[in-house]
């Protein structure tokens, strides 16, 4: 519709208010509190205007568009009120634009510029500057004399990322934003998820990463995405020179973004990893037992001469080539062209072998695909959502946030299965605490509550599932009082638990690490999919089975084929048609590729030196992040020859012969595919360091270096070679990419994308009702080791910690790791908050600090596996699932003394 | 330290509101208590914790309410209202004079801890100032004899009997009839006199015939504003599925306003008997009366009301929660009385939506004065012709008017409405002095200067012809023993302490205008800061979210327009 701003015709959206219209017409109307992403607010009273046929002044961002409206922001008696609003504030603040870090991009400022406010007109005692400065955070500062009052950042933290930490204090004048019930910023339960910055007006919350380095506009803003966990936050990366400050979530059409412009304090803080100077920027040979410098050249010689020395000896399924859940798509698809089109060898994997490879499995075979059926945006059109498994606050922060809301503000009821008192578990209708391992038992048991009671869809099982009989038989074993004793939960937390997610309307399933990370991992998940298929909730928004990926690109880098068993786009080596297209595309003898599978990576480690003689790793660190590490190291040690190719000297390059120091995410150009199965572009946000090179000009070098001289070499070049032959990615061009991505499969250029799978049918055809049997982990408590071992991550770190305990902020936060143990246990050894203690299992011991803390329940111990001070994973047990060879780091048997 | 009884007691507040929330402030009042009335901020949290809110929330209307204490008070606390009422009355010597008996001044304690000296603002004991609230109970009516009588009293540990001297008087045929009745509280007595016969009759119409009487009346609304209560209801939305509610507007706190007070206290069968109507009209199965956290007893009697009612059976359709606030003026507005009904802050909401579309937990909301509801037995027994038959087109039926100030007989007199101002002060016993101005509507209204009040007649129109409000008819006698400045300094003193602090006009534009008045009374004031004040007055009225903005900007306009000559001499020579 059409409206008119001071006489200038703008065009405006339906239900638009006056002030976003004229922001997006290009007109300004000075406004301190609207912030479209944390709502109206209607309390500054800068951006009233007079409206033709209403009586007083508006306020432009409360008025709704009409068809036809004149509105005057620029009258006598409009301007008066701006004026006043503006001279107010600037009269009760201190506001020294001249060294502020937000001159230049203040609203504040803009709006007195506009309104030619030379200097504040009234006299009203401000608070002294020194008195009001919060500097106690490391990483955000507070000012209070600079606060507006605007409310934004106490909107934005109690309804956008609901953290619930700020809000206002006093009345009247007196009126400030508090941190919980009056502490200084850094002693508060804040999480820095920053996002209070983002949103603030003026200079009262700004970064400290930026106080005093730069000017608004000495700073470059650049979007990409997030390297850290699966959400694929788009971030818009604010840098000096060629350092990164900190991170901003994008603002541009932020409604449609995974993250819809929020970050957490990873997104936010922690990128500053990148100009670590630990980074390697130099390769390293090992020479006399020693790694030393050498020059590029001297490295991929090296390397190449390593890997061809052993496939000449041993054949080329003696090399395993380890991709990269961190790097691209493209850079992923070199390392699995370079595996199976150069090397010919089919032992290429990655890490989702540690995380979602019992979910590929057992999706695989239940629906036909492993990823994930619907979008995080559908949270909040959920009627249910069932949590397991999966700490969403802490491993998924932003997503985390949404849930919180879809619960708070939209009265979704949640349901958390989960050991641990995790965040999510304090706003659920119901937690339930199950044993450890035990899931298998109590999924299938709210499956069989849900059929005796006819809570099922027996039309969606009719007209889309198969394996009945088989199914209805197998739960017949689940009676109550026997899942009681496995699990711990009572008949009636299980009714309740399953009428409720049976009755309750649309029903999504979100899990993790705790349903895969198990020797019965892909039992759990089929588990998982029985319940959502006998209660129809596949193929519908708001429902579905989600897994939640950790890495940024840990979903690409399975679609890409960074597998034993695929090619890209899940086509099965194994498929003679399938080699034969790829060969076709590669300029090679479909007859020279393996069509065999290849090795899984635990499987690789096992076999080294005996089945693997070479490792080609590009930015992993199983020397951190595999189970039983003193194991795994003693394997790696009897290798003929590794290369590792990585930003920083890991545990695992240490070990090697050839290092080889590459670009980070935000040095780089390349495609990334969030848990959603949204690929997206990540875009370099700096000049790579002097000395590193991208992974995929390595790759291409090094498949030169075998004879492959045309190899692609650049990320549109690989990415169009790989749309070509990977049907489910033929419809998406980097042009496509570009906005807000694209979910596969979008199979033409034509195609929308799908965000919703298995619509109309499974990609299997029909669904499969797995029978189950039920199967105890491996290695429970017992009197030896009485006490149940799980491990995880936390919110202010990231996998092996190669770039989290890098980042000033991060590792600030959280300099050390430690053990969650229950005060009842805690009290019994003697043990207190903080002290240190030693973690003994079969295979290692650990020494850390006690965290005294009913977050775990009595008889359990939880360790994040971040810290190579404290290695978690010298403790994990090694044992794997049958079908996915994914190793159970969930469950194993520990015990614990004092150290001190 | 909070012990398993009183987390308990928290859980039963909070079985009585449909969310937990809606208790955090009657638990905040309830642990204070349990700590010789001083909230701690560990206990605070053990609230939060309970009632599953943050941290910051429960911080947020812990430092909100004024009668929540963050620091220590004395066995006794002293809180004496020097608002304008009480400044006319004589407040501020018997202020003085407890400052000098104690040996403290306001804001500290006794250093035995007996007690902690307090100015507050505005009691709703306009007629009976000086009033001295002594922790929950009021000494009305003090003198300094009476006064040193109380403290003498209270370090024997004896709380005096209050004497409030209490006119009572004009037709009383509705709403103060009962106002001296001996025992005038009881359901007996109420019942004797045609007590729920209103009610009894309604029940027996249909719900739309009821809502039609109502409407028929023009029952225009009591609190201020005067918007008619048969119109106000009938904005609630048909064939929704949402619960309704109703809330009794008990939140009476303009400074010269004391009259829901008398019908609460005296005559609390009336409201309860109104809102069963109201709640019949409209379907409110839950109702709430929000009353003021200073008016603590009269929240009791209330309650044993309402108890006695349900007992009799009276009240089969309708379930009535008596909710206290804790010190907040702004909590008389209708959508902030809603947040704080709610848990929260009482900050007013944007408008549109009204309560009656999306009000107390986003539900279809009515909010309607107590002497509003007060009104509704007359109309039901009576029938809307005979309500119409008191007053006159520009205002219809009974209202209370509150006197205080310079006159003779300070009190509260029923008339109907459009009776002139002359026979009201008549009634009070005259002006005492020479008068200077009067304040018709509470002290938001604009002063009228003598000559502006011989034909003024007391209903909404008349009010708004001659340049004021009714508002809530709360009279002031201002005569020529008061400086007009002070007066505007003592007006903009309350509005400011009592501003919300959501929006920039009112939370920085109150206190620009104290300033600026302040600066005039220390004598450095020129006379563009009087021309400022006036400019201010202006912009701020109408630019705020709430009403307060205009509510200090047009009596402290009329204040120096009127008086303009008193500041002009205040200026730097």
């Amino acid at each position: 519709m059409k409206i008119t701003i001071n006489g200038i015709a703008c065009e405006a959206k339906t239900g638009a208010n006056v002030l976003q219209t004229a922001r997006d017409n290009g007109l300004y109307i000075p406004s301190l509190c609207y912030y479209p992403r944390s709502g109206t607010a209607g309390k500054c009273r800068a951006c009233v205007a007079e409206v033709d046929g209403m009586r007083g002044l508006q306020t432009t961002c409360t008025t709704i568009v009409q068809e036809g409206m004149k509105v005057r922001t620029d009258t006598e008696k409009a301007v008066a009120a701006q004026k006043l609003v503006i001279d107010l504030q600037l009269s009760v603040g201190n506001h020294d634009c001249l060294s502020c870090q937000k001159n230049g991009d203040c609203e504040l400022q803009t709006a007195a510029h506009f309104l030619g406010i030379k200097k504040p007109s009234y006299v009203m005692d401000p608070v002294p500057r020194e008195r009001t400065r919060d500097t106690s955070s490391e990483s955000i500062i507070f000012d209070a004399s600079k606060c507006v009052k605007c409310g934004r950042c106490v909107d934005a933290c109690n309804k956008v990322v609901m953290h619930e930490v700020l809000g206002f204090g006093q009345r009247g004048h007196d009126m400030q934003v508090i941190f919980d019930d009056g502490l200084p910023m850094g002693q508060s339960s804040c999480v820095r998820c920053g996002e209070c910055v983002q949103v603030c007006p003026t200079g009262a919350l700004v970064t400290q990463s930026a106080e005093g380095i730069a000017r608004t506009w000495e700073l470059k803003k650049t979007r990409t995405v997030c390297g850290y966990c699966g959400v694929g936050c788009n971030i818009d990366v604010v840098t000096k020179g060629n350092k990164i400050l900190y991170g901003l979530g994008s603002q541009e059409n932020w409604q449609d973004l995974p993250n819809q412009g929020s970050l957490c304090v990873k997104g936010r803080f922690g990128l500053d990893f990148v100009n670590s100077p630990d980074r390697l920027t130099t390769p390293l040979i090992r020479k006399d037992g020693q790694l030393v410098k050498a020059s590029w050249e001297e490295a991929m010689a090296a390397a190449a001469a390593g890997l061809q020395k052993v496939v000449d000896k041993d054949g080329a399924r003696a090399v395993g080539c380890l991709s990269s859940a961190k790097c691209s798509n493209e850079e992923n698809y070199a390392m699995m062209r370079f595996a199976r089109g150069v090397l010919k060898t089919n032992n290429i994997d990655h890490c989702a072998r540690l995380c979602h490879a019992s979910t590929v499995a057992g999706l695989a075979a239940t629906l036909g695909s492993g990823a994930m059926t619907n979008s995080m945006q559908e949270a909040m059109k959920s009627d249910v959502i069932l949590v397991t498994g999966s700490n969403t606050t802490w491993c998924h922060p932003v997503f985390g946030g949404m849930i919180k809301k879809a619960v708070k503000e939209n009265g979704v009821k949640l349901i958390v299965v989960d050991p641990r008192e995790i965040d999510l578990a304090k706003v659920a209708d119901i937690h339930i605490r199950q044993k450890g391992g035990s899931d298998v038992a109590w999924l299938m048991a709210m499956q069989k509550i849900i059929i005796d009671n006819s809570w099922h869809n027996q039309a969606f099982i009719d007209a889309r599932c198969e394996g009945w009989d088989a199914y209805y038989l197998s739960l017949q074993a689940y009676t109550p009082a026997v899942v009681e004793e496995v699990t711990g939960i009572s008949e009636s937390d299980l009714y309740a638990m399953a009428k409720l997610y049976a009755t309750g309307g649309r029903a999504a399933i979100y899990f993790s690490m705790g349903i895969t990370q198990s020797t019965h991992g892909v039992d759990n998940v089929k588990a998982i999919s029985n319940l959502a298929l006998i209660t129809g909730n596949l193929g519908i928004e708001g429902g579905g089975i989600n897994p939640l990926r950790g890495q940024s690109n840990v979903q690409g880098a399975c679609d890409m084929g960074a597998l034993p068993n695929v090619f890209s786009g899940y086509q099965p080596v194994s498929e003679a048609g399938v080699r034969e297209k790829y060969a076709k595309a590669w300029g090679i003898e479909a007859s020279t590729m393996d069509p065999e599978n290849g090795l899984p990576v635990t499987v690789m480690i096992d076999q080294a030196g005996e089945q693997i003689k070479a490792l080609y790793i590009m930015g992993e660190n199983p020397m951190m992040a595999d189970p039983n590490l003193h194991h795994a190291k003693e394997q790696l040690k009897k290798l003929d020859f590794m290369v590792v190719q990585d930003i920083f000297l890991t545990e695992t390059a240490q070990l090697a012969d050839v290092v080889l120091p590459a670009a980070s995410f935000a040095e780089k150009l390349g495609t990334f595919v969030n848990t959603e199965r949204r690929v997206q572009i990540g875009r370099p946000v700096i000049d790579p360091l002097p000395g590193v090179r991208q992974d995929y000009e390595i790759i291409a070098d090094l498949a030169a270096r075998f004879g492959a001289v045309d190899f692609p070499a650049t990320p549109l070049d690989l990415f169009n070679e790989m749309r070509l032959v990977t049907p489910s990615y033929r419809g998406m061009t980097y042009a496509r990419l570009e906005k807000v991505g694209l979910r596969w499969p979008c199979p033409t250029e034509g195609h929308p994308g799908t965000p919703i799978l298995h619509q109309e049918r499974f990609t299997r055809g029909l669904a499969l009702l797995a029978p189950l049997d039920y199967r105890p982990s491996m290695e429970l408590p017992c009197s030896e080791y009485p006490l149940l071992l799980s491990t995880g991550r936390l919110l202010e770190h990231y996998h092996t910690g190669s770039m989290t305990r890098r980042s000033y902020t991060l590792n600030t936060l959280v300099p050390d790791g430690e053990v969650e143990i229950h005060p009842d246990d805690a009290s019994k050894l003697g043990i207190g908050h903080g002290g240190m203690v030693q973690v003994e299992t079969r295979r290692g011991k650990v020494k850390t600090r006690a965290n005294v803390t009913t977050r775990v329940d009595k008889g359990a111990l939880f360790m994040a596996f971040h810290f190579a001070e404290a290695p978690a994973n010298q403790l994990t047990n090694d044992a794997l699932d049958p079908i996915a060879k994914i190793p159970e780091f969930k469950v194993c048997a520990a015990r614990l003394e004092c150290a001190s | 330290m909070i012990t398993e009884h009183i987390l308990q007691r928290i859980d039963t507040l909070a079985a009585r509101y449909p969310k937990r929330e809606s208790a955090l402030l009657p638990a905040l009042d309830m642990v204070q208590r349990e700590n010789n009335n001083q909230l701690f901020k560990e206990d605070a949290r053990q609230v939060a914790a309970r009632l599953k809110v943050s941290k910051s929330k429960v911080q947020g209307v812990a430092t909100y309410y004024t009668m929540l204490n963050k620091t220590r008070v004395g066995k006794y606390h002293l809180q004496v209202d020097t608002n304008v009422p009480g400044m006319l009355m004589g407040a501020d010597e018997i202020l003085a004079h407890l400052e000098q008996t104690l040996g403290i001044a306001v804001g500290e304690t006794t250093a035995d801890g007996l007690f902690t000296l307090s100015q507050v603002q505005d009691l709703g004991a306009c007629g009976t100032c000086p009033v001295i609230q002594v922790n929950d109970s009021y000494q009305e009516s003090m003198t300094i004899a009476k006064t040193d009588a109380l403290i003498a009293g209270l370090k024997k540990g004896e709380m005096p009997q209050s004497e409030p001297v209490n006119h009572v008087g004009g037709e009383r045929t509705v709403l103060l009839k009962h106002r001296l009745t001996p025992n005038s509280t009881a359901l007996l007595t109420y019942r004797a006199d045609e007590g729920y016969v209103a009610l009894t009759k309604a029940l027996e119409q249909t719900s739309a015939q009821v809502a039609d009487e109502v409407r028929r009346a023009v029952l225009r609304g009591r609190g201020g504003a005067g918007f008619s209560a048969g119109t106000k209801w009938g904005f609630l939305p048909k064939d929704d599925l949402r619960p309704v509610y109703l809330i009794a507007n008990a939140d009476e706190g303009e400074p010269g306003t004391f009259k829901d007070r008398q019908i609460m206290e005296h005559d609390p069968h009336l409201l309860v008997e109104g809102m069963a109507i109201a709640a019949y009209a409209f379907g409110a199965k839950k109702a709430f009366i929000y009353i003021r956290g200073e008016f603590r007893w009269i929240s009791l009697i209330l309650e044993k009301a309402i108890e006695e009612a349900k007992a009799a059976g009276l009240l089969p359709h309708v379930d009535i929660v008596v909710f206290v606030g804790a010190g907040s003026y702004v909590c008389g507005d209708e959508t902030a009385l809603i947040q704080s009904l709610e848990g929260g802050r009482g900050t007013p909401r944007l408008k549109p939506p009204f309560p009656a579309s999306k009000g107390l937990y986003g539900c279809p909301t009515i909010v309607n004065n107590v002497e509003t509801l007060a009104c509704l037995p007359f109309i039901l027994n009576q029938g809307a012709e005979a309500f119409r038959a008191m007053g006159s087109s520009t205002g219809y039926g009974p209202k209370i008017f509150g006197v205080s100030g310079h006159v003779n007989r300070p009190g509260v007199y029923e008339f109907p409405l459009g009776t002139p101002l002359t026979t009201i002060l008549d009634a009070a016993g005259g002006v005492k002095g020479r008068l200077k101005g009067v304040i018709v509507g509470g002290l938001s209204a604009p002063i009228l200067k003598p000559e502006e009040i011989n034909d003024l007649k007391m209903d909404y129109d008349s009010c708004a012809a001659a340049g004021t409000v009714l508002g809530s008819a709360g009279i002031m006698v201002v005569n020529d023993s008061v400086s007009i400045v002070t007066l505007a300094l003592r007006t903009i003193s309350f509005y400011a302490h009592e501003s919300c602090g959501q929006c920039t006009p009112c939370r920085d534009g109150s206190v620009a205008i104290k300033c600026l008045i302040e600066k005039l009374l220390s004598g450095h004031g020129q006379a563009q800061d009087i021309d400022r004040i006036v400019a201010l007055t202006h912009t701020i009225a109408g630019l705020t979210i709430c009403p307060l903005g205009e509510a200090f900007s047009l009596p402290i306009r009329a204040m120096v327009t009127k008086f303009r000559d008193e500041f002009d001499a205040l200026l730097r020579p």
